[in-house]
């Protein structure tokens, strides 16, 4: 099911792309990362606007208020806290909705790009029975040569003057996630929620740093055009919400 | 209280990071880094050779038990998956995924390593051939080397380059050496110097090895088509078009080619015209090359059976194919105990299967 449904048409769409782009697996990467994140935009928006909205309540008074009044009784708070999204009409469920659809398009992406660089036998094996018919076998192996990286190895580029190989790519993903994850997640007033907010611009460059550093460059180019498209977004969506209202 | 949750707290947001980078390896199925493919075995004098993981090991069938094994430690860096090639006075050359060829000569328990070919710059995935005093050893680096076999020091002038990875082992007829690579491409060359003498594009990745008959060179592509060439000039003679990919080499025997494709389908062409003899369902997928055996041939499915047919007339034999547990996606290799059958994902490397009734055991276990 999870083949036919996500797999599967990730799979023969990055290869239809690959075959548009005159074969070059790393403008294909690049191109797919980009329709998937314009295909998930509504539902970015809305977790997105889902966290400013909540950012705003709990920068409010009566938020505040209450959570002074009944810090003793978390039954009470819960209640008060239920009634205070209704009042303002903010569904707390609305921003969970967009992540949950979410997870199982990147976990797709990810594993689409991995199966259809087919680095092993298992992989090419496996890879032949998610071709659809009309996909052309003549496309595998892909041209896995993307400027100076092999796209199934991990990246390192080696220049002649330096006794070291320099993991460019690495320090770019490690760098952008660092960008995406302060764009995204706006200030926050609540104490636990800036430790949690602090504590994901720690780990998640460092997590998926360690994953470009290791894994094929192919996924490592995948991470790092999709932290600039979540850049840009962020950055739009933070200059809609500071625009004044007219 | 409050105290002794803070820890938990402070870990929750790494716990969930890690179990996210699980997912997403996890879910790949195998990480791209990882050298993962099935056994590769090799038969010798009643001793399995076989090459699994971290291990090569030389396993006697009558017992069961390993005779040596190569490394003596695990390195989690090294693994090896290459069938290794049997040479004369017990001479074992085998291929890492490491790049490396090695020439191992056992003595009792212990294994000496001859000498050693590290110029390769990509994986040995197919298996070493051992030709008089040389061997030829094809890597995912795209070429195929000749290397004296008691000195490891090339042969040739220089190696013969194909466009891409050579994944699967050559085949040797005459003076001559025919190699498919994953450049969809099919090579002759000329034993004794590796220069090209003809190639053919057949628009689509070839797997496995070709299969000779005197006059004929027969290869199966991911597109799905068998062809059978002129091995003098490397001209098609005929095509078949199968429902999957054909990953496995055609076993030709008495004028019929038998293979089977990913779609799972068991085919039986006539060599002669490429006309369909008879077509059977498998029970699923195939990536191997099936066996015969007297009067039978037998189709390996990857979802863990083996399924036999007559020969004559494509008639099942067995009321229903012996199933095993694991991925059953090597070739099969009949021996005096059975047809044995490796497999991976399986708490069995490789099971013996009856040719008369289809039932299997485990004759090796994982190290």
């Amino acid at each position: 099911m999870w083949n036919t449904i996500i797999l599967e048409p990730m799979i023969n769409s990055l290869l239809y792309i690959y075959s548009l782009l005159g074969q070059n697996f790393g403008w294909a990467i690049i191109v797919f990362t980009a329709l998937v994140r314009l295909i998930t935009l509504p539902l970015t928006i809305q977790q997105m606007r889902s966290t400013m909205v909540m950012q705003e309540i709990q920068g409010s008074d009566r938020y505040k208020k209450m959570q002074e009044k009944y810090k003793k009784d978390k039954q009470k708070l819960s209640e008060e806290q239920m009634k205070l999204f209704k009042d303002v009409g903010y569904n707390p469920m609305s921003g969970c909705v967009g992540l949950i659809i979410q997870f199982p398009i990147i976990i797709g992406l990810y594993q689409a790009v991995i199966r259809t660089l087919a680095a092993t036998p298992v992989q090419l094996f496996d890879l032949s029975k998610l071709l659809y018919p009309f996909t052309s076998a003549s496309l595998i192996p892909v041209n896995s040569q993307f400027l100076w990286m092999n796209l199934g190895q991990p990246e390192r580029l080696v220049l002649d003057f330096l006794p070291f190989a320099i993991p460019v790519l690495t320090i770019l993903v490690v760098i952008t996630t660092y960008l995406q994850t302060k764009l995204t997640t706006p200030a926050s007033p609540d104490a636990q929620s800036q430790s949690m907010t602090k504590m994901m611009g720690l780990y998640m460059p460092l997590l998926l740093g360690y994953f470009a550093y290791s894994l094929a460059s192919g996924l490592a180019l995948y991470f790092f055009t999709s932290n600039l498209l979540g850049i840009l977004q962020g950055y739009i969506m933070r200059r809609i919400r500071e625009r004044p209202a007219s | 209280m409050s105290k002794a949750t803070f820890p938990l707290k402070k870990l929750f947001l790494p716990m969930i990071l890690g179990l996210s980078a699980l997912l997403l390896v996890g879910c790949s199925g195998r990480s791209i880094m990882a050298a993962s493919s099935w056994p590769g075995l090799t038969i010798s004098e009643d001793i399995a050779y076989l090459a699994y993981n971290q291990y090569v090991r030389a396993v006697d069938l009558s017992s069961g038990r390993d005779v040596w094994s190569y490394p003596p430690e695990a390195d989690d860096k090294i693994t090896f998956y290459a069938p290794p090639a049997v040479g004369p006075d017990g001479i074992v050359v085998i291929g890492g995924y490491n790049n490396e060829v090695l020439a191992l000569m056992p003595n009792n328990s212990f294994v000496n390593v001859l000498w050693s070919f590290d110029e390769a710059t990509d994986r040995i995935i197919g298996g070493p051939v051992i030709i008089d005093d040389m061997v030829l050893v094809p890597s995912a680096d795209g070429r195929l080397y000749a290397l004296d076999l008691e000195t490891g020091k090339p042969v040739w002038d220089k190696p013969f380059e194909a466009q891409h990875s050579l994944w699967s082992s050559p085949k040797i007829q005459d003076d001559r050496i025919y190699l498919t690579s994953l450049d969809h491409h099919i090579y002759a060359l000329d034993l004794e110097t590796g220069r090209e003498i003809w190639q053919k594009n057949l628009s689509s990745t070839i797997s496995d090895s070709p299969s000779l008959t005197e006059d004929l060179v027969f290869a199966g592509t991911f597109e799905g088509i068998l062809f059978a060439l002129d091995n003098s000039h490397g001209e098609i003679v005929w095509q078949f078009k199968a429902d999957g990919a054909i990953w496995g080499s055609p076993v030709i025997f008495d004028g019929v080619a038998f293979f089977a494709d990913v779609s799972g389908t068991a085919y039986a062409l006539d060599i002669a015209s490429g006309k369909e003899l008879w077509g059977e369902e498998l029970p699923g997928s195939s990536a191997a090359s099936p066996t015969i055996l007297d009067d039978r041939v037998f189709f390996i499915s990857e979802t863990g059976e083996v399924t036999a047919f007559l020969l004559e007339n494509g008639d099942p034999v067995w009321p229903s194919s012996a199933n095993m547990e694991g991925r059953l996606l090597a070739d099969s290799i009949p021996t005096d105990i059975g047809l044995l059958v490796p497999a991976m994902d399986s708490e069995c490397v490789v099971f013996s299967v009856d040719p008369s009734t289809g039932a299997a055991r485990c004759i090796i276990e994982p190290k």
